[in-house]
């Protein structure tokens, strides 16, 4: 071979080009003696989540700002991410493991904007969920009907599910407006009621039809209703208050907290004066001193029998009441409440402080009076469900089945679990629509509907922070923008094909093919660098013996 | 392909997707060595002569006739790179080729100690060619032997513990500083974002440009396989290999810069070589860190 040189005549002799063959004929995975594994593990806020929500999910896809997936994610879980991410207590965000490293992410307010997202998209295009509605309602005649008594989270949840699985549902509430507690129980600062409003409209419009100022015993009989429909789940929360159990209880002044808070939302109620004494400490003995305070009272002390550090309210309730002016008294228990014709002062008395649980101790002659308008008892409340029908003991029944007369009666909800949050009710619907598939229909046939996602079966172990790899974040506040907030996330233990495991194999062994990250197993030297730099956690360096195994099989 | 959606979030930066490197390399698992030249070459393409002397590279790069990367590839003798690069230059300039990058690719060995007159005179004569240095401190390709590259306390088999080595390592940036080449920087692996961003700026400028990547060696520093990646991270964020570039030996600029140090002994923990140090010859090391830290942002104009 010659090559001319440039302007010249003049020619030189090349070498020969060597004839080279590319290293990939050498199968270098012969050196591996550990495989990267793909596992997908539970994240910290799944784990705390009492809806169990695969929030990095859907937090994945609000960071790529697809919003239809998203609500089809969350959708499975979550049916009102709107009423959540405004009166949620975003247990999650106490353990994310983003706290570790700056700040937590602020995930109920991406929830709220994928919930005000859901809300303002739902009736432009006139989808449910991005899925075109299967039937519209008049077409559900041989589809099996099912009545919903309590229109509280927990009815509306399963009502939710079990439309969107084709039966047709009916709810019943015996207040003039729906919504259970969210609409009776929980404070409007909490959760503007424009906003329930426009999720009962979407649930109207979906086919559910919603049936107000019917209550059992007095405008129906449990057993009229079994007649008329294949399934009846009764989800009639907790509303019965213990009784205080000091001389004067009955006394006109005393009223339980449910019963006030009711009142004053259903605007039934004169207004608030005087001053308010409030006995209990949970959340809602807080949420009815917040309210009575900006309903007018004079003064509203809040009265507790433990201190502060062990109260059950939730910390954000508690800030709220602070910020209404609410007094505290700790360590405190009530003794008598005196009054002609209505409740004038009580008498309280000092006790030593005591951890939950534990018996409290009266401090002798430590009693003190307090004037006072008016008690509002938020000592507990129990079941409503004894008194309408007997239920199995059994501690788990979560939505349990029981079969009366070609009707499949069961519960959920607060009146199963006892007093809880919206949260933890949503899910109890979701585990009744789920337990209520499996009765009426086979559940195989139901994959063009809806289906709600199962229960995790156990509750593992959350991805630990030291799994992780969190240097590949730069550290950053949390942002007011749902997008960027969400690409905070660190998508804790489940894989959101970021490539740092291509980036970082000295191998080349990673293989962007088809939307996926692929190992080539031929190539692997089993260094375990990928496993060493994933920021999610999920891959682990295990012996494995057959050679089929794929890293990301998404 | 399509695209790889990457790295949104992540400090990484934005990679090419493109590899100009080839799986089945001889490389030992876990080499750090390998990103280093993985990351250069998706930036070089196939439109650059590599020029290896001696060095575990060059059983890397394929023993004939195998061939891990996919540009053109020269073996030349240990003390010779730059000016066999240099060589490569004229002639390319010879045949009117000024668009080829040369590129030397050359270990510690082959940059501080036997390369460094070729090197010097290269640099002296501002031939237009990039020397790179991937540096794993040590002669590792021939059993770890200790090199001026080796840092302080470091065992090697030279200088096995607890005789470990009592000089500290060359600062050859301060050499090629004092050349005042156009362009010269660091680099490491952990950073893979910063270390293109840096061969990319090397392309623009004409004349002799220099880079040194530090890359973790498993085998010779006495780490975890898994741990390269983290130990040259550490090796930044402790102040013992800051990122920075240094244009004509006098501006300097740091291109990360990590707010408060990690402790020293978060980089000492998982190499082996570092074992038998004692508290006081850490304490020794960090002085000498913080001084060169000081030091480096007074030049940077930070301090």
């Amino acid at each position: 071979m010659k090559m001319q040189m440039p302007g010249s005549n003049h020619t030189f002799p090349l070498s020969p080009v060597i004839e080279t063959i590319p290293t990939p004929v050498n199968k270098t995975g012969l050196w591996r003696f550990l495989t990267p594994v793909r596992k997908e593990l539970v994240s910290p806020c799944r784990a705390l989540c009492p809806l169990e929500s695969k929030i990095p999910l859907w937090m994945e896809e609000i960071k790529k700002g697809n919003w239809e997936q998203a609500w089809q994610v969350m959708e499975q879980f979550n049916p009102f991410p709107a009423l959540t991410g405004y009166a949620c207590y975003q247990f999650c965000r106490s353990q994310c493991s983003r706290g570790e490293w700056d700040e937590p992410v602020a995930i109920r307010d991406v929830e709220k904007a994928l919930g005000l997202w859901r809300q303002k998209n739902y009736r432009s295009s006139g989808l449910a969920g991005g899925q075109k509605k299967k039937q519209s309602t008049g077409e559900k005649t041989d589809a099996p009907r099912i009545i919903i008594v309590g229109s509280g989270p927990a009815g509306l949840s399963s009502a939710y599910y079990l439309n969107r699985m084709g039966t047709k549902v009916t709810v019943l509430e015996k207040e003039p407006v729906a919504g259970g507690l969210l609409a009776t129980g929980i404070p409007r600062h909490r959760l503007p009621r424009e906003i329930l409003e426009k999720e009962l409209l979407i649930l109207q419009e979906e086919g559910i039809v919603i049936k107000t100022g019917r209550e059992m015993g007095r405008d129906f009989l449990l057993k009229d209703l079994t007649a008329d429909c294949e399934a009846l789940l009764l989800c009639v929360g907790a509303g019965e208050i213990n009784p205080l159990g000091v001389p004067g209880d009955n006394l006109p002044g005393v009223i339980g907290a449910i019963d006030f808070l009711k009142e004053v939302h259903l605007e039934s109620r004169p207004v608030v004066s005087g001053v308010v004494l409030v006995i209990g400490g949970g959340n809602a003995a807080v949420d009815a001193s917040t309210v009575a305070a900006l309903s007018g009272a004079e003064e509203v002390i809040l009265a507790y029998r433990r201190s502060e550090e062990v109260m059950p309210a939730h910390p954000e309730e508690v800030k709220a009441a602070g910020d209404a002016n609410v007094k505290f008294l700790f360590n405190v228990v009530l003794d008598e409440i005196h009054g002609s014709g209505s409740v004038e002062k009580v008498t309280l008395s000092r006790v030593r402080p005591a951890e939950r649980g534990e018996e409290v101790r009266r401090i002798s002659g430590s009693s003190f009076t307090l004037e006072c308008q008016m008690i509002i008892n938020a000592t507990g409340q129990k079941s409503s469900l004894p008194g309408l029908v007997s239920l199995p003991e059994s501690g788990e029944a979560k939505a349990v089945g029981f079969i009366g007369e070609g009707c499949s009666v069961s519960a959920a909800g607060d009146a199963v679990t006892g007093p809880s949050n919206i949260a933890a009710a949503i899910f109890s619907g979701r585990q009744a629509a789920l337990n209520l598939a499996g009765v009426l229909f086979n559940t195989s046939e139901l994959g063009e509907f809806l289906l709600p996602a199962p229960a995790l079966e156990k509750k593992d172990e959350p991805v630990p922070f030291e799994t992780l790899n969190p240097y590949l974040y730069a550290h950053r506040e949390v942002s007011v923008l749902p997008e960027k907030e969400a690409a905070r996330c660190f998508s804790c233990g489940n894989c959101n094909n970021c490539g740092v495991c291509w980036a970082f194999c000295p191998e080349l062994a990673m293989v962007y093919e088809k939307g996926v990250y692929e190992l080539q197993l031929d190539y692997c030297k089993g260094c375990g660098i990928c496993a060493a730099e994933c920021p999610t956690g999920v891959l682990f360096m295990e012996e494995v013996s057959d050679s089929g195994t794929q890293i990301n099989e998404r | 392909m399509g695209n790889v959606p990457v790295f949104k979030e992540t400090l990484l930066g934005n990679l090419p997707q493109e590899e100009y490197m080839l799986s089945g390399h001889n490389a030992c698992p876990g080499c750090g060595a390998v990103l280093a030249v993985r990351y250069m070459m998706k930036v070089l393409q196939d439109k650059a002569v590599i020029v290896i002397p001696a060095s575990c590279w060059s059983i890397i790069s394929g023993v004939n006739p195998l061939r891990s990367l996919e540009t053109v590839v020269l073996h030349c003798p240990f003390p010779a790179a730059a000016a066999v690069g240099s060589g490569i230059r004229k002639g390319l300039q010879a045949v009117g080729d000024l668009q080829t990058q040369v590129v030397v690719l050359a270990g510690d060995g082959g940059t501080f100690d036997i390369g460094l007159q070729g090197l010097s005179g290269a640099a002296e004569r501002n031939e237009d060619i990039i020397f790179v240095c991937y540096d794993n401190e040590a002669y590792m390709n021939t059993g770890m032997q200790k090199s001026s590259a080796t840092p302080y306390g470091s065992a090697s088999t030279t200088t096995p513990a607890p005789r470990v080595k009592q000089n500290p390592k060359k600062d050859i940036m301060k050499i090629m500083a004092a050349h005042q080449i156009p362009y010269a920087a660091t680099a490491t692996i952990a950073f893979p974002g910063d270390l293109i961003a840096k061969v990319r700026r090397a392309m623009e400028i004409r004349g002799f440009r220099f880079l040194h990547i530090l890359a973790p060696c498993p085998q010779g520093w006495g780490s975890p396989v898994e741990k390269t990646v983290e130990l040259s991270r550490l090796a930044v964020l402790t102040h013992v290999f800051p990122l920075f570039e240094i244009q004509d030996g006098k501006q300097y600029r740091l291109t990360y810069h990590p707010e408060d140090p990690l402790p020293l002994e978060e980089y000492f923990r998982p190499q082996r070589r570092f074992a038998s140090l004692e508290p006081e010859q850490v304490e020794l090391v960090r002085e000498n860190v913080a001084y060169s830290w000081e030091e480096l942002c007074r030049k940077a104009g930070i301090l």
